[in-house]
């Protein structure tokens, strides 16, 4: 009961500036319907794949808006920029939680705001193109395809909870959280979807942890997984969630030795 | 805007080299830059001291005065970046990596597809490394200024610009300079001389002398769009994302302005002047034609740059500052 007050309280603060919030949901929103139109004019001309139609084309880019809305974190900036360097950090430490815990609760208000912006907009377009959604019906591929989402929102938090740690250690590491991001937003599926891309960059991709936050939970919704494969994918993000957990640990044990802080 | 005049004030609008005109004039109507001192400027220049100057020579003392300030602002800009290495060292690196990143992107879109609206693969990955270089140039010259306004007028600073005896959009539009962005260009020109020369393309001089020149009026366009989606601000300055929101409507011009057309008139009024102001010149490069929306280009970025200044000052009208 008092977790739900704290994520209430700050779902209210966020909701103040909905405004706001609105405008971070268009950012790729906007990008993902200009591809959309490519495709549109460019799928005529493109070498033959069975799988690559207009309508799994809009399907797969109008989830990758909601699941990127709903599960893709960005608390790096928050630990790094404010809590680290500016010295916020102190006020988490004095709480009965752990920081790691603390900034989940406050990122979840976010993921929910800007994932109904996406619920939203999908259930709008879908009565206006219904052909054009295509969604799994069955019970058993939606029930598989949550632990996979809530997989992939832990996944991304960690991630980039690490990045965010980097700066106990680094003065200035904006420009480094900018170089994930290209890495993620290629190697996630945020550009196309992984099969389309040349055979090394498929490889590549499977093993990295990026396809895991985004590119899995699309296809699963989709339905384009097979039940052994979506088990194997929980797996995968299993591990990697291990590891990405293991990581933080480090990180956190090592890196506050470093912090200092002063104050009266 | 107005300002009162001291007595005894020499030929305003000039670099005053002595520091004791800050006992005549009031600190905050002073303009420092580098410990040199500029004067206020209010357009009745040389009547002080009894010459009358044809509108000619006082509109070249205006632009003298205003390139050497740049000039300043240039030196200051270089050296606030120098101070902090390592930051502009992250920073070319984050850049080249964003610029490398639209060579990626287009590639991997079109890596199954021959072409798209008219537009051969070579030609959009040409387009697509065009918009490197203007990008390159627009957050060179422009875009951390806007940043630096949504900020400004978030704070209530705006104040203090307003203050100084330089005309305010100038001042908000040019006072700082991302050299990090340099390095874009650079990469995007080197990019498109390998990738010509990968591919075997050439081009013809009349395309890309039109290339260069309609580059101008591309980023002229594209300033002008952001000045003016920026004034915005005055009236609404928590909406400081609405820089990130600028940037990504920037990211349209990667695609030929063809695609764009198809979309509803209403959302095409918004978005087609930013995708004339990079397909333009690589049409005119690729093409080496001059086709309609050569026109277009120049009537909008002449209209837009109007429009923006227009709408800049009736905006500081309503500004009401943090205070009040």
């Amino acid at each position: 009961m008092r977790l739900f007050r704290i994520v209430s309280l700050h779902l209210q603060n966020i909701f103040h500036h909905r405004l706001r919030s609105f405008v971070w949901f268009l950012i790729p929103l906007m990008n993902n319907l200009t591809v959309i139109l490519f495709w549109s004019g460019a799928i005529k001309n493109t070498s033959q794949n069975a799988a690559w139609t207009m309508s799994t084309i809009t399907t797969y880019y109008f989830l990758l808006t909601i699941i990127n809305s709903m599960l893709n974190s960005y608390i790096q900036e928050d630990v790094a920029e404010f809590d680290i360097k500016q010295g916020d950090l102190v006020r988490y430490l004095t709480r009965p939680f752990p920081y790691y815990w603390i900034k989940f609760i406050e990122e979840i208000p976010y993921r929910i705001l800007q994932g109904s912006y996406g619920i939203i907009l999908i259930i709008i377009f879908s009565f206006f193109y219904k052909n054009y959604i295509i969604i799994s019906n069955k019970p058993i591929i939606i029930l598989l395809s949550i632990p996979i989402m809530i997989l992939a929102l832990f996944l991304s938090f960690t991630l980039k909870m690490n990045l965010g740690l980097s700066a106990f250690w680094f003065k200035d590491s904006r420009s480094f959280f900018e170089l994930v991001t290209i890495i993620i937003i290629i190697f996630s599926g945020g550009v196309m979807p992984l099969f389309l891309l040349p055979q090394g960059l498929q490889t590549i991709s499977s093993i990295l942890p990026f396809a895991y936050t985004a590119y899995f939970p699309i296809l699963s919704l989709q339905g384009n997984l097979s039940y052994i494969q979506l088990i194997r994918v929980i797996g995968i993000q299993c591990l990697w969630l291990a590891v990405f957990i293991a990581i933080n640990r480090i990180m956190w044990k090592y890196g506050i030795k470093q912090f200092t802080s002063f104050g009266q | 805007m107005m300002l009162i005049k001291p007595e005894n004030h020499r030929h305003s609008g000039e670099e005053c080299n002595d520091d004791s005109r800050i006992k005549i004039l009031d600190p905050s109507i002073l303009f420092r830059i580098n410990n040199r001192v500029w004067c206020q400027n209010d357009g009745k220049q040389g009547q002080d001291n009894g010459q009358k100057h044809n509108l000619l020579k006082q509109f070249f003392n205006q632009y003298r005065r205003y390139f050497s300030l740049y000039k300043e602002l240039l030196r200051f800009s270089f050296q606030n970046f120098i101070v902090y290495r390592a930051h502009f060292i992250n920073s070319v690196f984050a850049t080249v990596g964003w610029g490398a990143f639209q060579f990626i992107w287009i590639e991997l879109l079109t890596f199954r597809t021959r072409s798209a609206f008219g537009w051969s693969k070579n030609e959009l990955v040409v387009l697509a490394i065009s918009y490197i270089i203007m990008m390159g140039i627009l957050h060179f010259f422009f875009s951390h200024n806007m940043s630096r306004l949504s900020r400004i007028i978030n704070k209530g600073e705006l104040d203090f610009l307003l203050l100084k005896p330089v005309d305010s959009q100038f001042l908000v539009s040019f006072y700082i300079q991302n050299y990090p962005n340099l390095v874009r260009v650079i990469l995007g020109i080197t990019l498109l001389f390998v990738y010509l020369h990968i591919t075997h393309l050439t081009f013809t001089l009349i395309g890309w002398i039109g290339f260069i020149c309609f580059i101008f009026f591309g980023v002229t366009l594209l300033y002008s769009l952001w000045m003016f989606y920026c004034t915005f601000l005055i009236w609404f300055p928590r909406l400081t994302n609405i820089i990130d929101f600028l940037f990504t409507i920037d990211g349209m011009a990667r695609y030929p302005s063809e695609m764009i057309k198809k979309l509803n008139p209403i959302i095409l009024f918004f978005i087609l002047p930013f995708t004339l102001s990079v397909a333009t010149p690589v049409k005119v490069l690729v093409r080496g034609s001059f086709d309609g929306d050569i026109i277009y280009l120049i009537i909008i970025s002449v209209g837009m740059s109007v429009v923006s200044r227009l709408f800049w000052l009736y905006a500081l009208r309503h500004y009401t500052s943090a205070s009040s």
